[in-house]
């Protein structure tokens, strides 16, 4: 199939919004669409809470636990005026016509994370995964979405939908770890009824080139919302994470974090959008992005963007480009560690502060071990 | 303590240094033997930490003449981790912070790299603790700080205890504490110098870098030296310190510039 047949603009460079990533190339690759599989039954002994996507379907019936469903959907999918330039989001519905939709009842604290595999196994092929979780009121849920395949060479176009009902909370842990030659776009789009508490952690680590459209809709007073963003880089990859964070609602409070670390000859980009409404008062918002750039020819292209309608809101934005401090690693080298290994150890510091958040030991030591496999030969270095 | 016969651990030369083509140090001499702990006091700008960022090999001076040599060979051609990996040691005056790597992983590289340097095997996480924790006592320090990250949040006096800490792990032959007195209420002062006097052994020696004669009520030296302008222009044993505490540096003033 190729790109661009569609009633959405395929993205130019001449639109703000795709200024520093060219997806021209793009429309000169055939890509099929990859063929759904059919949810096959699970072995014996199926793994609790997992849903694995394969190809943009279901593969298997999972095993879910406390009256958690997960149904395919056929209802109407739509995306709001914000995200007409989103070609790739309209790309997903265009030609995948269902929704894995998992629902969480009201008032339940899922003791399990739940957790959402996406692997490619078609290569060369278009894949089009759609995600829905919606959270019931009071209730808490860990959701954990990892992309990882072992096909070398497609474009994904995935879109996940997260609905918080009044004073729901997740944790959203979300790891691009896709293959270094694939494509990937994806928009994660979450709602957030009154009093409802949003904390998420995206860690775009892979991909030959990605893009990230995390946008959170505060739709009811008192919500909290907060981003903590890591993207690492290397080679020539380009990784672009466009975020918005919408206040419309009294009393909200948002933090976003972004860190980004970008070696050799690679781009990232970083646009965070904040939005606060005329009824937004009380918005108490903070964003900072930080990025290291670990060799010469690394490139940044970081923007902060806040539109302020509400006359009584506390807002504030940073930003910092940085390499490693001399006087960081001379400290290290002077307690007998050689300058790569410090160089590495200060790398692997700046990105932890990220993750440091997650409570849950062991998903932090298996998200520390994802950003140790993304910095380069980190592993090589004399730290065991 | 003064060993006779001991051996020369540093001896420098006519040592003169740069930072940004600033000359800072201009001819200094020093020599020291095992089982010696000098001072190095001197006013704001005297050129005293930059001598013991020279020692450890701070990228940022530039050595522009005279003579290092420790324990034999020239220290100035090593890199600073060579130069710990030989047993220099540096306190830092300004411990830096290292969020996201806890203490005890640090105290654990830091301690293999030397010695795989020396040819050891690495220590494991069960002998490292087993060994930490014997080091743990010198300092008075709690296991708690080892789960931390390296220095975030720490008070001033919990740094400079965790720079004792990193050199009991490290066992130098040479060790400079920089100012490892400056912001340390009396209690952690005495914590901090009783965890140097029990690492202070006839094998090794001690260079302290102060402003203050504080310190030296708790850290006895053999020698101290005066520093003035980038060179040593007087020494002399533990007294010295007393009367400059009593008289104030502009007293020696006088003493010096009638030298020729």
């Amino acid at each position: 199939m190729k790109l661009g047949d569609l009633s959405v603009p395929f993205p130019q460079r001449q639109e703000e919004d795709w200024r520093f990533t060219d997806v021209s190339f793009l429309k000169d690759i055939d890509f099929p669409l990859a063929q759904l599989p059919l949810p096959a039954p699970q072995s014996d002994a199926p793994a609790k809470q997992q849903i694995q996507i394969t190809d943009g379907g279901l593969s298997y019936v999972p095993n879910l636990l406390q009256g958690i469903t997960c149904t395919i959907s056929e209802a109407p999918f739509s995306l709001n005026n914000e995200h007409s330039w989103d070609y790739f989001a309209h790309l997903n519905l265009q030609y995948n016509a269902t929704t894995i939709h998992c629902d969480i009842p009201d008032h339940s604290q899922v003791l399990l994370p739940l957790t959402v595999n996406y692997q490619v196994t078609q290569e060369r092929s278009l894949v089009l995964p759609r995600l829905l979780l919606t959270v019931g009121a009071n209730s808490a849920v860990t959701l954990i979405e990892r992309f990882q395949s072992a096909s070398n060479n497609y474009l994904n176009c995935a879109i996940t939908q997260i609905q918080l009902a009044p004073s729901a909370k997740v944790i959203h842990i979300r790891s691009q770890l896709e293959s270094p030659s694939a494509f990937h776009f994806a928009s994660t789009l979450v709602t957030q009824a009154e009093n409802s508490i949003y904390h998420s952690y995206m860690l775009d680590l892979g991909a030959k080139l990605s893009r990230h459209n995390p946008y959170i809709y505060s739709q009811g007073e008192g919500t909290v919302s907060e981003i903590w963003g890591l993207t690492i880089t290397n080679g020539d990859r380009l990784s672009d994470t466009h975020s918005c964070i919408h206040h419309s609602y009294p009393n909200a409070y948002s933090r976003q974090l972004h860190k980004a670390i970008i070696g050799d000859r690679s781009q990232v980009v970083f646009n965070g959008r904040i939005f606060v409404g005329k009824q937004a008062q009380n918005t108490d918002s903070a964003q900072l992005s930080r990025s290291l750039l670990v060799s010469p020819h690394a490139k940044i292209n970081t923007k902060p963007q806040l539109e302020i309608i509400a006359d009584n809101v506390k807002c504030k934005h940073g930003a910092t480009v940085s390499q490693l401090d001399s006087e960081e690693i001379f400290y290290l080298q002077s307690r007998g560690i050689d300058s790569t290994s410090a160089s590495q150890l200060l790398t692997l510091s700046f990105a932890l502060e990220v993750i440091n958040g997650i409570t849950d030991h062991a998903l932090q030591q298996e998200l520390t071990q994802q950003i140790k496999n993304a910095l380069p030969s980190f592993d090589k270095a004399d730290r065991q | 303590m003064i060993v006779p016969d001991s051996a020369t651990i540093l001896s420098v030369r006519e040592l003169c240094a740069e930072v940004d083509g600033v000359p800072i140090l201009k001819g200094v001499n020093l020599e020291v033997k095992a089982g010696e702990v000098h001072a190095i006091m001197g006013k704001n700008g005297s050129g005293k930490s930059t001598f013991s960022k020279v020692l450890a090999g701070h990228p940022d001076y530039t050595v522009t003449g005279g003579e290092v040599i420790y324990q034999g060979q020239n220290l100035l051609e090593l890199s600073p981790e060579e130069r710990a990996r030989a047993g220099v040691f540096l306190a830092f005056q300004y411990p830096l912070e290292i969020p996201g790597v806890s203490n005890l992983d640090f105290l654990r590289m830091s301690c293999n790299s030397l010695r795989k340097s020396k040819g050891l095997a690495e220590l494991d996480l069960l002998d490292f603790d087993d060994f930490l924790q014997e080091k743990l006592k010198v300092v008075e320090m709690d296991s708690a700080f080892l789960s931390r990250s390296v220095n975030e949040g720490f008070s001033g006096g919990e740094k400079k205890r965790n720079e004792i800490l990193q050199m009991a792990v490290l066992q130098p032959t040479l060790a400079i504490l920089d100012e490892t007195d400056s912001g340390l209420d009396i209690d952690a002062l005495k914590i901090v110098a009783n965890g140097v006097n029990q690492l202070a052994k006839p094998t090794n020696s001690t260079l302290v870098i102060t402003h203050y004669q504080r310190l030296l009520n708790y850290i006895v030296p053999d020698f101290i030296h005066i520093m003035e302008a980038g060179r040593i222009v007087l020494t002399g044993d533990k007294n010295l310190a007393l009367e400059l505490e009593e008289k104030g540096y502009d007293w020696l003033k006088e003493g010096y510039e009638d030298e020729p």
